[in-house]
């Protein structure tokens, strides 16, 4: 019965708004869409320097951009923002973003969940300034001082598919990091930091970044070197081993990036590189006394962009990407006097060509159509596979437009991909949005495509070589995704907004990472996985209390044929229907920036992150609720204008989180850090 | 084939009550979102001006920028600016006359609405900042005159008339201004106007 009032409650819900929303006046698009504009929190905080670089009309193709980014859920957290919170790496700025939780994949790997949804294995893309960076081979991106914060101009977070135009592994969402440009560092900034656990070492990391701009000729550089461990506490693993993991399973990480652009060419270079070792293993059994397992991720990659604006309405665009990646290189380590060993390695070469043309005319319609064909080498290079695994191409047409009308953007979309081993697909992309003067919403339907990766098919073939029962898995076919989001959103007062969402979203043939009785691993499909839930976001800023940010986000989980992420019994009854291991379905975020003074600021962040499901070994544990209180002081111009310092006690409380592993692969959480005491430092010349 | 789960439905409904309840309620103006765009810029100009400026008397309960006979504009910069504050108080903005007294205003903003600026010009006294876009602002010896250039503001400041009226610009905002080339002033003008 209860059930049945439920969408009926939601419908009216819905209708009110609309009834309330149909009462406003003026059409008001955003007035923060801008490259400039958007960086900060409003145009009012800008230097004289950057107002006088915002132009005062909006080209056409610039009004494009605008309806476009208008046509997702997208948040953005600002470099200044970040300095406030002083955030460690991309977990920090992730976590506040409601539905984003973390969990563990293996071997001291963090992943990211989404919406109550595993990201791993291909359904997230990570960019840093449009290279992607999750890895080519099964799509898994790590966490933990791998990427980026000091000194970037923002990131966007897409909650919400954007295959259409990020390609494969934009199934859930796309983390976008963008660095910032010659003219808006006109020097350069150096810097670093140094944090300790209660018993340890919690990491160091320095960076150096610079940039300057002549003309039409800009350069910027951004470089970074990071050490980091990943607990203080004990590991314990299913079968009663444990082992302190001070001195193990730190991480390392070297990034550069270096990119150039006069007038409208755009050239960019990138180097990462990402070292995991590992005490804990693959599954259930840790991998001490006898050896540590090193992962290693390397990606050279190299960009080529040209705009031709033909004229005011017609923009033509060609872009090249090729990146050279090593992903998952697998060392063991030992500790038995034995010489290290590389047991596992592939190297991938990714090709892209995209060309398309954009049609803009005043008034923000716009129309995108291109084609892109995109290519991977995939080569083991150190292998227990024989045989070879086919050049994986595809070649793509795509297409986008909105018409914009008084009461609402109409966007169409369509992506048209063509798989040399996968075949064929269609995907479509439907929305309709619009601000008022101070509502606004959306409402959008997408459909993303997710094709295997080499890696997916060399582990089937590979399994089918080597298993030892003879049996033979089926190629893995591609996953498709359904998306609905509705989202509406009121100022209440200029200081004062709300955002809520609710979405639904379905991976039908899904990838399943599975075992075998002897845990060889393969992956099959699984029919369905989805979950629907809500978002709301509360935005409150005051001039001499500062800003507050609050978040609340619900999932709900709803199918899952495989029930490889759901917590089972030993009976065979699940336990939480609408929940799935290692996320929680409740999360609240709060965050206050308090400033004191023009140069100082104090920021502190609150977490709840509800309850937990995972599993050691075959017993299924349940993870209690947890509350993260973290403070950060920071001070800017100390003694000479451009040294800043700053101190952080991150986990106050100590509550010492958990990364519980994100699907049934029996492999124990892994403790996250105890209390951690932060200093850091840089100074802008 | 695909089922229609609950979800779908709602979806569906959603979408088309959006249609039918916008159409019925909602045909609104889409051309008035660039003028504000605009006015959101113009108002961040206004604060950052107010920040480099050092006015003779300290500002007492809040900071009164007074927007000539523009009641609209006047109402959007106080929502553009409402976090702001200047000299650690408040901004308030009000819409004022040609016959209303001014000394009680901090800044004056003439904007380009308002054709003849002498006659608020000659009002506004001792310790008001004047900021105008007109050319006839700039003629009529304005403090800050705001002016299109290459698709972006730039802005003029005349130093003897501000140091003339009690206020002193700092360093940072002098560096910054730039005069307007004369030739061109009108097709300025005209298209500030738009």
């Amino acid at each position: 019965m209860k059930k049945n009032h439920k969408p009926i409650s939601k419908i009216f819900f819905i209708h009110l708004l609309l009834v309330l929303a149909s009462n406003t006046q003026a059409a008001q698009e955003s007035l923060v869409c801008t490259p400039e504009l958007k960086k900060a929190g409003g145009v009012e905080t800008f230097a004289l320097e950057d107002l006088m670089q915002i132009p005062m009309f909006l080209s056409a193709s610039q009004q494009g951009e605008c309806t476009r980014e208008a046509a997702s859920i997208v948040s953005t957290i600002t470099g200044e923002e970040l300095l406030n919170r002083g955030a460690r790496d991309l977990v920090d700025a992730l976590e506040l973003i409601p539905g984003i939780s973390f969990g563990s994949n293996m071997t001291n790997m963090v992943g990211m969940g989404m919406r109550g949804m595993q990201t791993d294995e291909g359904k997230l893309s990570i960019l840093l300034d449009g290279i992607i960076l999750t890895e080519q081979r099964f799509g898994i991106t790590g966490f933990g001082g791998h990427f980026p914060v000091d000194q970037i101009d923002r990131i966007e977070i897409v909650r919400g598919p954007g295959s259409i135009l990020y390609g494969n592994f934009a199934e859930l969402g796309v983390v976008n990091i963008i660095t910032k440009k010659g003219h808006q560092l006109d020097g350069g900034v150096i810097g670093g930091s140094y944090g300790r656990f209660e018993r340890g070492e919690a990491g160091k990391n320095t960076f150096l970044t610079a940039g300057k701009q002549w003309d039409d000729f800009e350069v910027s550089l951004y470089t970074k070197y990071n050490e980091s461990h990943r607990s203080d506490r004990f590991y314990h693993d299913a079968q009663g081993g444990s082992f302190d993991m001070v001195g193990y399973n730190q991480s390392e990480s070297i990034l550069g990036n270096f990119q150039f652009r006069y007038k409208d060419l755009n050239l960019h270079f990138l180097v990462d590189e990402y070292s995991v070792d590992s005490a804990d293993g693959f599954a259930d059994k840790m991998s001490l006394p006898s050896k540590e397992i090193r992962n290693q991720f390397s990606t050279y990659a190299f960009n080529l962009d040209y705009q031709h604006h033909l004229n005011k309405t017609v923009q033509l665009g060609a872009r090249f990407d090729y990146s050279q990646q090593t992903p998952w290189k697998r060392t063991n380590l030992y500790h038995d006097g034995r010489a290290n060993k590389v047991k596992e390695s592939v190297s991938i070469d990714y090709y892209t060509f995209d060309l398309k043309s954009t049609f803009s005319l005043e008034g923000g319609h716009y129309l995108v159509m291109g084609n892109s064909f995109q290519f991977q080498n995939y080569q083991p290079t150190v292998s227990n596979y024989t045989g070879e695994v086919p050049l994986l191409g595809d070649y793509t047409l795509y297409g986008e437009g909105v018409y914009k009308t008084k009461w609402a953007n109409v966007l169409l979309a369509l992506r048209f991909d063509w798989y040399t081993e996968y075949g064929t697909n269609l995907a479509p992309r439907f929305a309709l949005t619009k601000q008022f003067e101070k509502f606004h919403y959306k409402a959008m339907y997408s459909q993303a495509f997710h094709a295997p990766t080499g890696g997916n098919y060399q582990l089937n073939e590979e399994y089918n070589q080597t298993n030892e029962f003879n049996r033979e898995v089926s190629p893995l076919r591609p996953e498709t995704t359904h998306t609905y989001e509705i989202e509406l959103g009121y100022q209440f007062q200029p200081n004062l907004n709300v955002t809520a969402n609710i979405f639904y979203i379905e991976i039908q043939d899904y990838f399943l990472y599975s075992f075998d009785a002897n845990n060889d691993d393969f992956y099959a499909n699984s029919s369905k996985l989805s979950t629907w839930g809500l978002e709301a976001i509360l935005s409150y800023q005051h001039p001499r209390w500062g800003k507050i940010d609050m978040n609340y986000s619900l999932y709900q989980a709803i199918e899952d044929t495989s029930q490889d992420f759901k917590a089972v019994d030993t009976a065979g009854n699940i336990l939480e229907q609408t929940a799935n291991l290692g996320l929680p379905t409740h999360k609240v975020t709060a965050n206050h920036t308090f400033p004191i003074t023009d140069s100082i600021s104090f920021n502190h962040t609150l977490i709840f992150s509800g309850h937990r499901f995972g599993y050691s070994g075959s017993e299924l544990k349940h993870y209690k609720s947890v509350w993260i209180y973290n403070m950060y002081l920071r001070y800017q111009d100390v003694m000479v204008e451009g040294l800043e310092m700053g101190l952080g006690l991150y986990d106050v409380f100590n509550s010492q989180y958990q990364y519980v592993q994100l699907f049934n692969g029996t492999h124990p959480a892994l403790p996250g850090n105890t209390r951690e005491v932060r200093f850091k430092f840089s100074y802008r010349f | 084939m695909c089922q229609i789960n609950r979800f779908q439905v709602i979806f569906l409904a959603f979408v088309l009550n959006l249609f039918f309840m916008l159409s019925l309620f909602a045909p609104v103006q889409a051309e008035e979102s660039m003028s504000k765009r605009l006015v959101a810029i113009k108002a961040a100009y206004l604060y950052r001006f107010s920040l480099f400026i050092d006015w003779p008397e300290p500002v007492l309960d809040s900071f009164l920028m007074c927007v000539v006979a523009d009641t609209e504009t006047s109402n959007f910069i106080q929502l553009s600016l409402y976090n702001q504050v200047i000299q650690s108080k408040p901004i308030r903005v009000i819409s004022v006359l040609k016959e209303e007294d001014l000394t009680a205003c901090q800044l004056l903003y003439i904007p380009s609405t308002v054709k003849e600026s002498t006659p608020f010009l000659v009002k506004a006294k001792q310790n008001i900042l004047t900021i105008g876009e007109t050319t006839d602002f700039y003629h009529a010896q304005g403090m800050i005159y705001l002016y299109e250039q290459d698709n972006k503001l730039r802005f003029f400041i005349n130093y003897l008339k501000l140091k003339k009226s009690g206020l002193t610009a700092r360093a940072q905002l002098m560096t910054l201004s730039q005069l307007p080339m004369e030739k061109n002033s009108d097709e300025k003008k005209s298209q500030t106007d738009k």
